[in-house]
């Protein structure tokens, strides 16, 4: 087991309000896993991930819960043994292509100050890392000498990617890395990862709202909604076979390209507010198999090994 | 920065200099009483000749837009004129004001920067915490305190603990620099610190920004030290506001603060504005406005210039 989160709570406290926008959360992942999280903006995907990473700022807060990785809990570990193990054995590719670097610095700097900081390599071996990471995402070296904005939102993606994939980590985690790009650009960058993959053998999660395409690409995928899990398990079980009704809601709204276009329905209804405490299942607004149990809060529990699914009355 | 580029910003601002020239040409006069009146005073026992032979050796006959003629012919081949009342060579007086007025205004600005930043800094890295809100409220105190007060409550204090201690007195650094020191103190704090208000407040509001960015984030998650993540990736973000408020403080300074440096007897441009405008000295007056104009107008340049040094998303040209 790499990875393991245990009834994780986070969320945002500020002028006297508390957002719990990460609930009771729990899972785990293997070495060389690929678990996706999908769920809609403002459920708390990005929370839960810097909350594992510990890189939660103020007004965020981590309430409960416990993050091991590789047996020790992050949560509890201390900062400087925490910030020597960044990046070597866990990095972050984060949501927006355009913010992730930093803008007044070129490509080569912002990866060699990395590989500085946590080895022992000179200049220019460190050069010749950066030469070898950005050929591994497509990127010609000679563009290591570019700032960021003479780049494209493709290219600043591949270069983020490559920047996580220095020390070889055994975690790598991605928030909605190719949201800001278009659709042919997110595939080849997606295909790229998976053939990094087949050759460098590392675990990641990643987190997007766009769940046609985790359907599609990742081993194992967990739902997200209103800042809980409500359903994971094997991506292709879960795809077809869905346990929580909001999964099945969420797969009859996107086109499927094997059936005939047919209709596909929205899920009726908004994700409630997580400054309100939510007083049983998170869903039952919107659910259409509600019952009287359903005004108590579910347990997220395995129903099938390797299943779990946080529903009083799954499919 | 190409060469074009340059010279097209130089005259550019051509147009900002002769209207700021016209405009202070016309003010000055427009103010009761002219340099004749003020020299004759009560003793009227000059003939009505004589009084006109004064208006004539002093160029002030003539209509006002032939005196500007006269003046600017006279600035572009590069004589300043002659003070009114002294008889001095206007160049010469600057020459001698201008050291005090810089010394006071790197003073004043290294003070407020060292202040300033890094109290921004923490203000905003601890952002609507205790710390926070008591360095904004002494920083709204430095903003609205007048200089005059600040600067009466450091010369009550210092005139009372600490009798040793000069006050008043400039003496030029190569003569005594610890003394030199000692009576740039009390002015470059009380003008420092009201910089340092506006310093703070433009960091604080800059930084807060750079630091909510993805690539903060990055750079903690790569697990670089705090410094660097919030001098290296963090701060050098933030800059450009910083220098853009820096530079006008710094081109006001220039200037003379008339205040500071009649308050603590420094001999600096702006008591010597304020003693031409009292005198109604024009040639003075004139060249001080002339010199604080060029000086704002190089400081933008360079300003500008030092954009695309810490930007490389800025280019001029
Ligand atoms: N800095 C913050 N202060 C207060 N609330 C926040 C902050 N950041 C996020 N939130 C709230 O937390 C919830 C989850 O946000 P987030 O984790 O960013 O969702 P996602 O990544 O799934 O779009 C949202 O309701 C959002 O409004
Ligand atoms: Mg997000």
């Amino acid at each position: 087991m790499l990875l393991e989160v245990r009834n994780l709570s986070a969320g945002y406290k500020s002028q006297g309000k508390e957002i719990e926008a990460v609930k009771n959360v729990s899972f785990s992942l293997d070495e060389n896993d690929f678990l996706g999280i999908a769920g809609e903006s403002g459920c708390g995907k990005s929370t839960l991930l810097f909350s594992i990473l510990r890189l939660l700022k103020r007004p965020g807060e981590i309430f409960d819960g416990e993050v091991f990785f590789k047996g020790e809990d992050i949560l509890k570990m201390d900062e400087e043994t925490l910030r020597k193990k960044r990046w070597k054995e866990f990095s972050l590719v984060t949501q927006s292509a355009m913010n992730a670097l930093n803008p007044v610095y070129k490509i080569k700097d912002q990866i060699m100050d990395v590989i500085l900081e946590h080895s022992d390599y000179t200049k220019i071996e460190a050069l010749e890392i950066i030469e070898r990471v950005l050929q591994m995402v497509g990127i010609q070296k000679e563009r290591m000498d570019s700032y960021p904005h003479q780049l494209s939102g493709g290219m600043k993606q591949r270069v983020a990617i490559a920047m996580a994939l220095v020390f070889s980590p055994s975690l790598v985690v991605m928030d909605e890395p190719t949201t800001a790009l278009d659709v042919v650009v997110q595939r080849s960058i997606m295909e790229q990862i998976d053939e990094i993959r087949n050759t460098n053998k590392f675990s990641m999660i990643f987190v997007t709202h766009d769940i046609s395409l985790l359907f599609e690409i990742s081993k194992r995928i967990a739902i997200m909604y209103a800042g809980e899990l409500v359903e994971l398990g094997q991506t292709k079980q879960v795809y077809l076979n869905p346990l929580h009704p909001y999964t099945s809601g969420l797969i009859n709204s996107f086109p499927k390209l094997t059936k005939e276009t047919k209709e596909y329905k929205g899920i009726p209804g908004k994700i409630p507010d997580l400054s309100k405490p939510i007083i049983g299942c998170s869903f039952k607004e919107r659910c259409q198999n509600r019952k009287e149990l359903c005004n108590t809060r579910p347990e997220f529990k395995e129903v099938i090994p390797g299943r779990w699914v946080a529903c009083h009355f799954p499919l | 920065m190409s060469f074009s580029y340059l010279v097209r910003r130089l005259l550019l601002s051509i147009p900002t200099i002769l209207i700021v020239t016209v405009i202070v040409f016309v003010l000055v006069r427009l103010v009761p009483g002219d340099v004749v009146d003020l020299i004759i005073g009560t003793q009227k026992f000059l003939s009505e000749e004589q009084i006109l032979k004064m208006y004539e050796d002093f160029g002030l006959d003539k209509p006002i837009f032939v005196q500007y003629f006269i003046w600017m012919k006279s600035m572009l081949s590069g004589n300043l004129g002659i003070s009114l009342r002294t008889g001095e060579d206007v160049a010469t007086m600057l020459l001698q004001r201008l050291p005090v007025t810089l010394e006071l205004a790197f003073l004043s600005i290294f003070v407020s920067i060292i202040i300033g930043i890094p109290l921004g800094i923490i203000s905003a890295r601890k952002k609507n915490t205790f710390v926070d809100n008591l360095i904004k409220v002494v920083g709204l105190v430095g903003l609205s305190s007048p200089a005059f007060w600040i600067g009466t409550i450091f010369i009550v204090i210092f005139s009372f603990y600490f009798e040793s201690f000069t006050i008043f007195g400039y003496v030029a650094f190569f003569e005594n620099p610890m003394k030199n020191l000692q009576v740039f103190l009390l002015p470059s704090f009380t003008l420092g610190l009201m910089i340092a208000a506006q310093i703070l407040r433009i960091t604080r509001t800059s930084m807060i920004e750079s630091l909510s960015m993805d690539y903060v984030k990055v750079a903690y998650s790569k697990g670089l030290g705090k410094n660097k993540v919030i001098y290296k990736h963090a701060f050098r973000n933030a800059l450009s506001p910083i220098i853009t408020v820096t530079g006008i403080q710094l081109g006001y300074l220039f200037g003379g603060s008339i205040v500071i440096e009649n308050m603590f007897a420094l001999p600096g441009l702006g008591r010597l504005l304020l003693q031409s405008v009292n005198q109604r000295d024009y040639p003075v007056i004139q060249a001080i406005i002339l010199f604080i104009v060029i000086v704002i107008i190089i400081l933008n340049l360079l300003i500008d210039f030092i954009y695309t040094i810490i930007d490389p998303r800025i280019t001029l040209g």
